[in-house]
């Protein structure tokens, strides 16, 4: 076994001086950041790794909100669970920095469980899958009620209060862990294989069930945390076969002029707050618009809402009648502070001015300013991408394998974002009813035996870029795939031609550079993975925009601007073909899929 | 008169203990932090760097201004001795109270964090030292209701301390925010200084039997 | 440069795991965490948040490597 990472000899003073004074090829190499092209001398050896496996009922993958249910409740339910995170336990993905959660509660809304699901749906133009909108709401309260116990709302940091029922259960945990395989065996799901990365071991689950919780994703954008979210558990599920949906759809979030990639500065200290309970707000929030200005009237965007400025513009994405103010007045009990899908961090300038946003005095000077587009690129509107349910159970079409959250193309909000809080209550309620039908399907199934050329072709794909000799590093090819798809003429302001020509840059990515993803250290290894499951999700992302010829929701087609209820009363599905070939395919917006 | 004039040279010779470390302090690249923190900082690493000046104020001490009498000296080793053992107790609480003005880790869990951090070879010093310290504060708060006499508790707190002050600089130099190699160098070069006093007072109370019967009584 | 230092690192190895992003590492030698991979700070501050001894330093501004025609 080998020393838990190679250190690369370099004190923090070594390391400050090379940063500030000799810049360069030379400098980056040592700190080992990715030389682009290249001869590869792996520091890690792949061929002295220890294996440790492990067999389960239910394994979990994520350690968010959706995951921590999850566990908790097929542990509950009498199976055996093992959970694996990329991160720590309520530390990574976007659960650390999601501070409102939904609790629906009737008297206090002055509204019935009906009237608010048929409110959503009106918002989300039919986008949204009623099924889930309604789950969401209903066990919202008490989901709620248990992260209370917890301790989840007496901190801003989740770990604590996450690690209490876990250790209470004492489920096992293993965190710092990269999967990279899903495993199927025989039509049906046997489990997950992935590395350490810390003490570079090889991780193989034998599982009767795999509940996917691993979040959405972007394209490691600056300015929204999510740069650990690249679409994981969607690209390894989609490689063994499953449907995966949602992917037109955008989430609009802007960042800020100045330091753009400072997440916490931009959010104005929204992170150290602890979480609060949000009641029923429903609203159509397009991000959208704010873009459409930007690309149109061109940068610096005047200071005011988008709503202000859109009515001033010809053309541009539309609202239902009813939500047509994106960015008004705050609500009672704190406003944009409280509010948002993953409490939305402020706009700047949303109210009235530069600086004018509320608790912007905790950003340093010329933290505000002009919007930015971008801040969350290759994200979509959370629970719209992600595999396809084929029930209300979070089941998707591969036996025995469920996920939840983020992972889940749930369509629980729509295509656009319908309720503040909704997000991380429904990551929580979907993540409880994945985990107990996970345990329900692991108890009628045998444990699957994988044969060991399966297991040895896993783990030769898994290690490969460590072996090559000779390729690209996995952050000149991150860079250049951000480089095509980040621009607003992509995928914010959508057009066949552009859309066709970053095709072009994103197959040229998935057919010369992701086979050639090349790392010197686990860390690299890590990032080589997740370049790769970028790479196929811009492509996913990319077709279905092409395919979808109207505007809805977040997604806005500058050459189809209006919304197509004739054709497009749909949702995009992507599976692999039996050729290798993605495949595209519409789910009509009131049935499961076929 | 006298007093005054004796309180004035003994407060400046401490304050020049003061000095180099403060110099140092000023002239270090250390990333700005809250006034709080930098003031909670300057108080422990102020009370820290007084601990050497200790070993001068003590019976060893051969460096007292001239026409000090022995008896204030004592009274200030006192002073400062309580203080700066109280100021050092509660350090470990000191590093985490900024917590509980900011979103993060709470300082109930931030400490205990710190308390189980055990595999920290610096964690363990500081732990050690916090004990030595307790020890050398109540043998001397209470040395006459321990019972002890006053020779035996002067050996005791001899020996304490000279534990205690190598024990505490390698916390500070394993562990210090502020503890660049200028600062370690200098930590160490008082450490050494305040043991080699403790020893030469040692030889001397060895060669000279004399010295044994006299002395003040605290 | 974003995660900018560690100064006062007890060797807890909090702030390694709470890196959403793989950032920070244990030295070996010292016992304590080091910036090993800063360009790829997402400057969310978890680890700042998660420090018992608040050790961490972190700047607004982002670490970017050189951007060459491929290598």
């Amino acid at each position: 076994m080998k020393a838990p990472h190679e250190n690369n000899g370099m004190s923090r003073r070594r390391f400050l001086t090379l940063a500030g004074g000799t810049a360069g090829a030379a400098t980056l190499a040592a700190m080992g950041m990715a030389p682009g092209w290249g001869e590869n001398r792996a520091a890690f050896d792949p061929d002295n790794m220890d294996q440790k496996t492990h067999q389960t009922d239910v394994l979990v993958i994520g350690g968010g909100m959706a995951g921590l249910f999850a566990a908790v409740k097929a542990h509950d339910a009498g199976a055996r669970v093992v959970v694996l995170s990329k991160g720590r336990l309520g530390a990574s993905g976007q659960t650390p920095f999601a501070k409102g959660i939904f609790a629906f509660d009737a008297r206090e809304a002055g509204m019935s469980l009906d009237a608010f699901v048929a409110e959503v749906s009106r918002s989300a133009l039919g986008t949204n899958n009623p099924v889930y909108t309604r789950q969401m709401a209903e066990h919202s309260a008490a989901r709620v009620a248990e992260l209370r116990d917890w301790g989840f709302f007496d901190s801003p940091l989740c770990n604590k209060a996450f690690s209490r029922p876990m250790e209470a259960r004492g489920i096992p945990l293993i965190e710092r862990v990269m999967v990279t395989h899903l495993i199927e065996h025989e039509g049906r799901i046997a489990g997950a294989a992935g590395f350490t990365l810390d003490d570079g071991h090889l991780i193989q689950v034998s599982a009767k069930s795999v509940v996917l919780c691993t979040g959405a994703g972007g394209f490691k954008p600056n300015g929204f945390p999510i740069c650990d979210l690249t679409h994981d558990g969607t690209v390894m599920a989609y490689r063994i076969g499953a449907k995966v949906t949602g992917k037109e759809w955008n989430d609009g979030h802007p960042g800020q002029a100045q330091n753009p990639a400072a997440c916490f500065d931009g959010w104005h200290g929204m992170f150290e707050r602890k979480p609060d309970v949000t009641g029923v707000d429903v609203r159509h929030d397009l991000g959208v618009e704010l873009n459409y200005v930007a690309y149109t009237k061109g940068a610096p965007l005047p200071p005011g809402p988008p709503d202000r400025l859109l009515g001033r513009l010809d053309g541009g994405p539309s609202r239902p009648r009813g939500f047509d103010r994106p960015h008004g007045p705050p609500p009672p009990g704190g406003g944009w502070l409280t509010g948002g899908p993953i409490h939305r961090p402020p706009l700047p300038g949303a109210d009235g001015g530069a600086g004018g946003g509320p608790g912007g005095d905790k950003g340093p000077p010329g933290m505000r300013g002009a919007p930015v587009g971008g801040s969350s690129a290759g994200m979509a509107i959370h629970k719209s991408e992600g595999l396809v349910p084929i029930n209300d159970r979070c089941e998707s079409n591969i036996p025995g394998l469920y996920a939840a959250g983020d992972a889940l193309g749930s369509y629980m909000a729509g295509a656009i974002y319908t309720q503040i809080g909704s997000s991380l209550a429904g990551s929580a309620v979907q993540g409880a009813v994945a985990g107990e039908a996970a345990a329900g399907y692991s108890r009628g199934v045998p444990m699957p035996s994988v044969p060991a050329d399966k297991l040895a072709q896993v783990e030769n794909e898994m290690l490969a870029p460590l072996r090559r000799e000779a390729g690209y590093g996995p952050a000149w090819v991150t860079q250049t795939l951000q480089g095509v798809m980040i621009p607003n003429f992509v995928l914010y302001i959508k057009k066949e031609s552009m859309l066709n020509a970053a095709l072009a840059y994103i197959e040229e990515l998935r057919d010369h550079h992701l086979p050639m993803l090349c790392a010197g250290d686990l860390h690299e290894l890590r990032l080589a993975h997740e370049t790769a499951n970028m790479i196929l999700s811009a492509e996913m992302k990319l077709r279905a925009s092409l395919m979808r010829k109207e505007s809805r929701c977040s997604h806005f087609r500058i050459d189809y601007p209006e919304m197509d209820d004739a054709n497009w009363q749909a949702w995009i599905n992507i599976h692999q073909g039996a050729d290798g070939q993605m495949r595209l395919e519409k789910q009509p917006f009131d049935r499961w899929p076929a | 008169m006298r007093s005054d004039t004796d309180r004035c040279r003994l407060i400046a010779a401490a304050s020049m203990l003061l000095l180099p470390p403060l110099v140092l302090l000023t002239r270090g690249d250390y990333p700005g932090r809250s006034l709080l923190k930098e003031t909670l900082s300057m108080l422990t690493l102020g009370a820290f760097f007084l601990l050497f000046g200790q070993f001068l104020l003590g019976r060893g001490a051969r460096f007292a201004p001239e026409g000090i009498r022995f008896g204030r000296l004592l009274n200030l080793h006192k002073i400062i001795g309580y203080s700066v053992v109280s100021l050092l107790l509660v350090h470990p609480f000191l590093i985490v109270l900024p917590r509980a003005f900011e979103g993060g880790v709470s300082p109930g869990d931030a400490l205990m964090q710190i308390l189980t951090t055990l595999d920290s070879l610096g964690v363990v010093l500081g732990m050690v030292s916090w004990v030595l310290m307790l020890v050398i504060g109540a043998t001397s708060l209470l040395r006459a209701r321990l019972g002890l006499d006053y020779r035996t508790w002067r050996l005791l707190h001899a020996l304490l301390s000279v534990l205690l002050v190598v024990v505490a600089s390698w916390h500070a130099i394993e562990l210090g925010r502020h503890t660049d190699a200028a600062v370690a160098l200098l930590v160490v070069m008082l450490a050494c200084a305040a043991v080699l006093v403790v020893i030469r007072q040692a030889v001397y109370d060895y060669s000279n039997p004399l010295s044994q019967t006299r002395g003040a009584r605290p | 440069m974003a995660i900018s230092s560690i100064d006062g690192c007890i060797g807890c190895g909090t702030c390694v795991q709470s890196c959403p992003t793989d950032v920070i590492r244990m030295d070996p030698r010292t016992g304590k965490a080091f910036i090993q991979y800063v360009a790829d700070c997402q400057i969310c501050h978890l680890c700042r948040m998660y420090c018992p001894v608040d050790a961490i330093s972190i700047t607004p501004d982002k670490s970017i490597p050189v951007v060459v025609s491929w290598g």
